[in-house]
This record gives C-alpha cells, sequence and structure tokens, in this order.
C-alpha cells in the first residue's frame, strides 16, 4: 500500500510534465524518507498490534490526503508557473527593447527579437558571438570600459548577496551609451549604419553560479537625433544669444556714452544759461525783448544807462517808446523782412527817457517758445563811435588836405612848366600880332587867327591854375556826383608835364556812359594822382631802351562799383615792398613821405571802396580802386 | 658852294603844338622862314645838311630829348647853331646844352626880342662857319694834290725852317728842296711865304683838326 502510494507519488511526479523538475526533486526526498521509514519498520509492523496498525493506517490516509492536497496545489502552481513562462517568453521576444544575455567574457547567450532586428541578425546568428563586435570602433574603448567596471565592482556585491537573492541585490544598472555597428564588420553588404543605443546592464549569477550580464539596448537614434538636433539647435541659439549679447552690451555701451554725452551737454547748457544770465546781466548792450505786438516783455539793466528807463519802467510798453524809426517795419510785418532785419545790424536812433536822441546799432534776433514769437532787440549805443568816426573823418579830411599840399609841392614845378607853355604861347601870339600890325599892309584875318589862339592859350593856363588851387583848397566838404572819366583826365592834366619829362606814354581805356559815382571830388583826384605819380616813379627805374607806358582803366564792376585802375609796365613790387607798401611811412622813394598810397586807401575807404593792386615782378603794377554807384544823396 | 646860296631857315622841333604855332607865326612875322616838327625824329628825316638855318629846340620831349637829338647831330658831323628853349631853368639841363656846343638855353615864357636876336646870330654864326668851311676845304683840296715829299718840306717850312736847314733834315740837297718849294707854292696858289703859312694855320685852327689829319 505504501509503496503503490510511493509509487503513484512517485508517478504523478513523474507526470509533472515540464514543470516537474523542482518538484521531482523534493517528492524524490519525501520518498526516500518514507522508504528508509518503511525499512526500519519492516520489523515493527509485524510486532505491531492491530489497533497500531490501524492508527498508523490512519495516519498514512490523513497523509495520503494530505499530500493529494498538496498535489493538487502543486499542479496549480506548475499552471501557474508555466502561464507565467510563457507570458515572460512572449513579453521576452515582443518586448520593444533588446535583451541580451552575455556570459562574463561578454559572449551573447541569448537575445530577443527587438535586440535581433537592432543588430542585424538573427537571434541564432546572434548566439556565441560577442557583443563587442557589434559596438563601433569608436566606442570599443567605452564599451571596454563599461564591461570591466560592470564585472569588478559587481563580483563583490554578487558573492555577498548569494545567489538565491540575486533580486535583492541591485546589481549594476548603469546606463550607457554605445554606438553600434548594426552589421557584423565583416558582413561587407550592409553598409555601416550606426546606431546610438542605450544600455541597461545588471549582471546576475546564474545557478551554475556564473555572472550572467543581462543587457537591456534601447535603439536611441531617434532621441540622439533629437539630442543632436536639439545641441545644434542650442549652438545656434547660443550663438545667438552671443551675438545678441555682443550687440547689447555694444548698445549699452553707446547708450553710457551717450548718456555721458547728455549728462555732459546738461552740464554745459547750465553752464551756457548761467553765462548768458551773467551776459544778459552784465551786457553793455541793452536787450530788449518783444512779442509780436512790439511789446516790451522784457529788458536788462544796460538798458537804463542807454534810454534812462528802469527794465520795470519799460514792461509792457511799446518799443516805439524807445526807437523813433520803430523796427516795425522789418519786425513782422511780413516774413521775408524780418529774415532780412534778424542778423543784420542797423543804425536807428533811439530816444532817451529826457527826449535827447541816442544813435543806436540795433541787432535783432528771432525765438519763439510754444508757438508764441519774440524778437531780441540788442541796442547799442554808438554816440561815442559816432563821435569817434566824425574825428575820424575830420582828421582823414585834414591829413588828406596836409598831403595834398605836399603832393602840390612835389608837383608844383611840373605843373608850372605846365603853365608856361600856354604863357609863352601867348608871348610868342602877341609879339607876331604886333609885328602883323607894325607890317605895312597888316593881314587882319590871320591877326584875329592869332589872337584868337592867343585867348585859348589864356584860358588854359588859368584852367591849369584853377585845377591847382582846387586841388589846395583846404577842403571841399561837401560831396557831389561827378563823372569818373571827368576826374582822372583832370587829375591826368596835373600830372601831363611829369609823364612827357620822364618820356611815358599815356594810354587811357575808359568806359564811356559810366554811372555817376557820389564823391569828394578832389579826394577821389587825389588818390588818382598818387597812383599815376607812382606809377611815373615806378616807370624812371625802367632802362631807357624801354618804352615807358601808362594806362588808366575805368570800368563798371558786376556789383555795380565803379572801378580805376593805374596800370604801368615798370618794374613792379617785390615780395618785401608788397607787405609793407600799403602802410603809412612806407616809401622807395628818396623824398617821399611814404603817405600817398596809405592816404589813398583810406580815402578811398571813407567813400565805402576799396583799394589794392596786383603786381607781376618785372612786368608792372596795377593799382586800382573801386567806388559804388549807391552812395547817392539821399542813399545811407 | 653853289653861286646862288639858299635862304636860311629855322628849324623848330617842341612836342607842344601850341609853341610850335605861336613861334612859327612869330618867326614868319619878322620875315624869316620856318619849319617845325613835333620830334626830333621827324626833324633828323627831314633835314638837309646843305641847308643854311638854326634850330631852335625843347629840351623834354618824348621819345628823343633836345638833348639826344645835339648828340645825334654832333655824331653826324652837322653844326646846326642850336638855340634850346625849355620850360624849366635847370641849370644842369643849360650846362650840358653850353657844353655841348649851344648858342643860347631860353627859358619859356622868353623875351620874343632876345630870341629873334639869337635866331639872326645864329644864323649868322652859321653861314660864316659854312663860309669857312668852304675856304678850308679849297685849301685842303690843294694840300691833298701835294706829293709825299712836298708835303714833308711843307710842315718843315711851316716850322719856320729854312731850305738849309730843310735839306739837312730830309737829307737832300738844298736844290732839291728848292724845286719842291716852287712847286708847293706853285700848287697852294701862294704868293709869298706868308701867305702859305696863313693858308696852312687857317685850316688848322677853326676846326679842331690837328697838322696830322691836314698833311694826310
Amino acid at each position: 500500500m505504501n509503496k503503490s502510494l510511493i509509487r503513484d507519488l512517485n508517478a504523478k511526479n513523474v507526470n509533472g510534465g515540464p514543470a516537474g523538475s523542482f518538484l521531482s526533486q523534493h517528492s524524490e526526498a519525501i520518498l526516500k524518507q518514507a522508504e528508509s521509514m518503511l525499512r526500519h519498520s519492516k520489523a515493527d509492523i509485524a510486532k505491531m498490534s492491530t489497533e497500531d496498525i490501524q492508527k498508523l493506517l490512519f495516519e498514512f490516509q490523513v497523509q495520503q490526503i494530505e499530500l493529494k492536497m498538496q498535489n493538487e496545489e502543486l499542479n496549480r502552481a506548475h499552471l501557474e508557473l508555466t502561464a507565467s513562462r510563457d507570458n515572460y517568453a512572449l513579453l521576452y521576444d515582443l518586448s520593444p527593447v533588446g535583451y541580451l544575455t552575455l556570459n562574463e567574457t561578454g559572449i551573447i547567450q541569448k537575445a530577443n527579437i527587438a535586440a535581433s532586428t537592432l543588430l542585424g541578425h538573427t537571434k541564432q546568428e546572434l548566439i556565441n558571438k560577442r557583443f563587442g563586435e557589434f559596438v563601433h570602433p569608436s566606442d570599443q574603448d567605452n564599451y571596454y570600459l563599461f564591461l570591466r567596471s560592470l564585472l569588478t565592482l559587481n563580483t563583490g556585491q554578487t558573492f555577498n548577496t548569494g545567489i538565491n537573492d540575486s533580486s535583492r541585490s541591485p546589481t549594476q544598472s548603469k546606463c550607457q551609451y554605445f554606438k553600434l555597428c548594426t552589421n557584423s564588420p565583416q558582413s561587407q553588404d550592409k553598409n555601416g549604419i550606426s546606431t546610438y543605443v542605450e544600455c541597461y546592464a545588471r549582471v546576475v549569477c546564474n545557478d551554475k553560479n556564473s555572472l550572467q550580464i543581462c543587457l537591456a539596448i534601447n535603439n536611441i537614434n531617434e532621441c540622439k537625433q533629437a539630442q543632436d538636433t536639439i545641441a545644434r539647435l542650442n549652438e545656434q541659439l547660443e550663438e545667438t544669444i552671443r551675438k545678441q549679447t555682443n550687440q547689447l552690451i555694444a548698445s549699452n555701451l553707446s547708450l553710457m556714452k551717450k548718456v555721458e554725452e547728455l549728462r555732459r551737454s546738461r552740464h554745459q547748457l547750465v553752464e551756457r544759461e548761467a553765462k548768458l544770465n551773467s551776459i544778459f546781466n552784465a551786457s553793455v548792450e541793452g536787450i530788449i525783448t518783444v512779442n509780436t505786438s512790439d511789446i516790451i516783455v522784457s529788458a536788462n539793466a544796460a538798458v537804463e544807462t542807454i534810454f534812462g528807463y528802469k527794465p520795470q519802467e519799460l514792461v509792457g510798453y511799446n518799443i516805439s517808446k524807445l526807437m523813433r524809426s520803430s523796427p516795425k517795419e522789418t519786425n513782422h510785418c511780413c516774413l521775408p523782412s524780418t529774415f532780412e532785419s534778424v542778423g543784420q545790424i542797423r543804425e536807428i536812433e533811439g530816444i532817451h527817457k529826457n527826449g535827447s536822441i541816442v544813435p543806436l546799432d540795433l541787432s535783432i534776433a528771432e525765438f519763439s517758445i510754444d508757438n508764441a514769437h519774440y524778437f531780441t532787440n540788442i541796442v547799442r549805443d554808438v554816440s561815442l563811435r559816432k563821435y569817434r568816426e566824425q574825428q575820424d573823418k575830420e582828421h582823414l579830411d585834414e591829413l588828406a588836405h596836409v598831403t595834398r599840399l605836399g603832393l602840390m609841392g612835389e608837383m608844383a614845378s611840373g605843373i608850372a612848366h605846365e603853365v608856361n607853355q600856354p604863357l609863352s604861347a601867348i608871348s610868342s601870339y602877341a609879339q607876331a600880332s604886333l609885328n602883323l600890325i607894325n607890317a605895312e599892309n597888316p593881314d587882319l584875318a590871320k591877326l584875329i587867327e592869332i589872337l584868337h589862339k592867343t585867348q585859348q592859350q589864356a584860358l588854359r593856363a588859368g584852367q591849369i591854375i584853377h585845377r591847382m588851387r582846387e586841388f589846395v583848397k583846404s577842403h571841399s566838404k561837401h560831396r557831389s556826383t561827378a563823372d569818373v572819366n571827368c576826374l582822372i583826365h583832370e587829375a591826368v592834366s596835373l600830372c601831363t608835364d611829369e609823364l612827357k619829362q620822364n618820356g611815358i606814354k599815356l594810354i587811357f581805356e575808359l568806359k564811356n556812359n559810366l554811372p555817376p559815382i557820389y564823391v569828394d571830388h578832389v579826394q577821389i583826384e587825389q588818390v588818382i594822382i598818387n597812383l599815376i605819380r607812382n606809377s611815373i616813379e615806378a616807370l624812371q627805374n625802367l632802362p631807357a631802351k624801354q618804352q615807358r607806358q601808362l594806362t588808366i582803366h575805368s570800368r563798371l564792376t558786376l556789383n555795380d562799383g565803379i572801378q580805376i585802375r593805374v596800370k604801368d609796365n615798370g618794374p613792379g613790387i617785390d615780395e618785401e615792398q608788397r607787405q609793407k607798401i600799403l602802410t603809412p611811412f612806407y616809401t622807395t622813394k628818396t623824398n617821399g613821405m611814404g603817405m600817398g598810397l596809405s592816404i589813398s586807401r583810406s580815402l578811398v575807404e571813407a567813400h565805402e571802396g576799396t583799394l589794392n593792386f596786383d603786381s607781376e615782378p618785372g612786368k608792372g603794377a596795377t593799382f586800382y580802386f573801386t567806388l559804388p554807384t549807391r552812395n547817392q544823396p539821399n542813399g545811407r | 658852294m653853289g653861286v646862288n646860296k639858299p635862304t636860311p631857315i629855322v628849324y623848330l622841333v617842341d612836342d607842344e603844338f601850341s609853341i610850335r604855332d605861336s613861334l612859327t607865326l612869330l618867326i614868319e612875322s619878322t620875315g624869316q622862314a620856318v619849319r617845325s616838327f613835333e620830334s626830333a625824329e621827324a626833324f633828323l628825316n627831314n633835314y638837309d645838311p646843305e641847308q643854311p638855318g638854326c634850330l631852335l629846340l625843347d629840351v623834354r620831349m618824348p621819345l628823343m630829348t633836345g638833348h639826344e637829338l645835339q648828340n645825334e647831330l654832333s655824331k653826324r658831323d652837322i653844326n646846326i647853331p642850336i638855340i634850346f628853349i625849355s620850360g624849366h631853368a635847370d641849370i644842369a639841363d643849360s650846362a650840358k646844352a653850353f657844353r655841348a656846343g649851344a648858342v643860347d638855353f631860353l627859358e619859356k615864357p622868353f623875351d620874343n626880342a632876345v630870341l629873334l636876336e639869337r635866331i639872326n646870330e645864329a644864323i649868322e654864326k652859321d653861314l660864316s662857319f659854312r663860309e669857312e668851311f668852304t675856304k678850308k676845304n679849297l685849301i685842303q683840296e690843294r694840300i691833298n694834290h701835294l706829293t709825299a715829299r712836298e708835303k714833308e718840306v711843307l710842315s718843315l717850312i711851316v716850322k719856320s725852317h729854312s731850305n738849309k736847314e730843310s735839306a739837312k733834315i730830309l737829307n737832300i740837297s738844298n736844290r732839291t728842296v728848292d724845286v719842291h718849294r716852287a712847286s708847293i707854292m706853285e700848287k697852294m696858289q701862294a704868293e709869298n711865304i706868308a701867305e702859305l703859312i696863313t693858308m696852312v694855320m687857317y685850316c688848322e685852327t677853326p676846326s679842331s683838326r690837328s697838322k696830322a689829319e691836314i698833311f694826310r
């Protein structure tokens, strides 16, 4: 019974199927125990009482039931295990993650479908291949280190934890990236496309007590690509950021500079305002600001000294209170005239508080604040200047007169000769007339002719003397209109003898119908005479063989002035003389005062003209002066 | 020279018309012939040296001055008497003029009587000079016809050497000297030795000709 039970049990155990290997070991032990018990109790059974035997049988029965129950349980467990194992196998194979089992030397023991797909070989092909073969050459070192660290670090732990409980000890599961050659290096047909993988490894001890490496491989190509893209984008981003940072730094710098400039200009503004304020208050010139209706808005302290009014007495009044010829017409009635008057200095007459007239220089500046226009009238009391100008003019007139007298002294001999000519002629004509009358048959017609000629010569002598007297008169205070060519002829008439004596050929190049000029005749003649005599002097230095030539030229200039040029073909003016020639007391003559040109220039300038010269050394010199034609009696 | 002597002409050079005109009328009123020129150049171009007369000359003129004309005439060996008329009583000018042989230097305006007198004097001077000149030329002509030996003998006679002395100096016989002397007297158309010497002396003095020139 016992034996059959055990056989049963054995049979059952043997029928345990695929899951029975563990179970069969266990039941084998029980069987052995039961057989030994049977062997030991063989003798005893005979000795036993029925009771005992029954008791034992009962026990056996109980035990049998228990065993049945255990067996059922085992069967169930076996089924569950089988199902789980199938599930695992399915899961293992179908997992998207590649699984590989390597032995200690890195040889592939097992692989799932995903792994074979990744590596590009069938499962069968992969078995017993080195995993290292698939690792990209560039990653071989990493792979080696990875493997080594995996095994060395793991050894201690593995041994300590024991085989059973290998799951409890978390073996090394370092994550490592590799680049794989997804085909074996030997197979040439599959081109070396690399796949980036991520490996999770775990070292376990198998039942044979040898180490196994479980490798989970994840294709991270996309991830890697994404990472690369991200890295690239990152770099680009960084680059962009760097650039923008640089730009920002640059703009920051320029901003800082601008801020600094602004600070400086603000400082300058403050400084300028302070300066302007001090100028406004300390100015000798009166500064009066008016609005467009000519009402005084502000005035500075200087106004009091000029007009006698305190600044506060003026604010609110019309500016016409201060100025006879109100700047009204130029101030604001129409824009163009405003522009004309702005910036120009005009001479006007101001009215002092005590009613007296103050000559003023007026300049007007325009400014506007918030669309309101204002005019700043700056007035300067020029009484002193006027007085000085008058004095200067008188001095100049006197000086001109004195130099004219001197000039006449120098010219006296020539003029006397000039007078002697008609006088001599008169004398001869008279004697001839007498002789005619004393003749037997006086030729009356001839006599009349001679007397007529005599009269002409007398007039001519008178004219020369008249001109000379005019020339030395103290001064003809009044200016009058004159024809410039007439003035030239009169001036020349006082020099003819000198020209003749020096063998100078005189050429006139006079423009006809020139507009009249408003001048002091004598002074302008004096200028012309000075220039002619200078030329004569210069021509005396010319070698005797050379033709001495003097040209007097008159013309209208572009801006309606009249220009008179006195040109000679003398030696010209050298550089040294050029600098000094117009200054007083400079002379190249042995008995000259050096005043001629200096006075001439002053006289021309007193007529608001200009005097200047050109010279080409060796070829001659041209002195010329220009007089305005606008200076009419009713003009300025 | 000629049989009918040409009437003397008063030449007038002045650049001033009124002077030329008035002086022409004045001088013509005294019956003298006048030719006036406005420049020295015009005068030089028209003057005939054979024509006797005198020159009224202005000092200051453009281009050629009175002094320059005077020099030019002297250079050309023209001896027309010059009366300067000038507006300036310049001593330097007048001294220069006189040194160069001017007849007078009158300042404008001048006394017409004095001027006319000077003109007459000048014309007289010119006429007499021309006469002397003709005479001298005649004597010179005769001297030129002497032989070389005769000229040697003549120069010794003028130096008051006797026949004997001359023969000695020239190393010839007295007789030969006598023959030469007779020939000289005949060629020179001299009545006696005194006249011969006067002729030679006359030829020497007025102009500055030296004996060497005469006996060329």
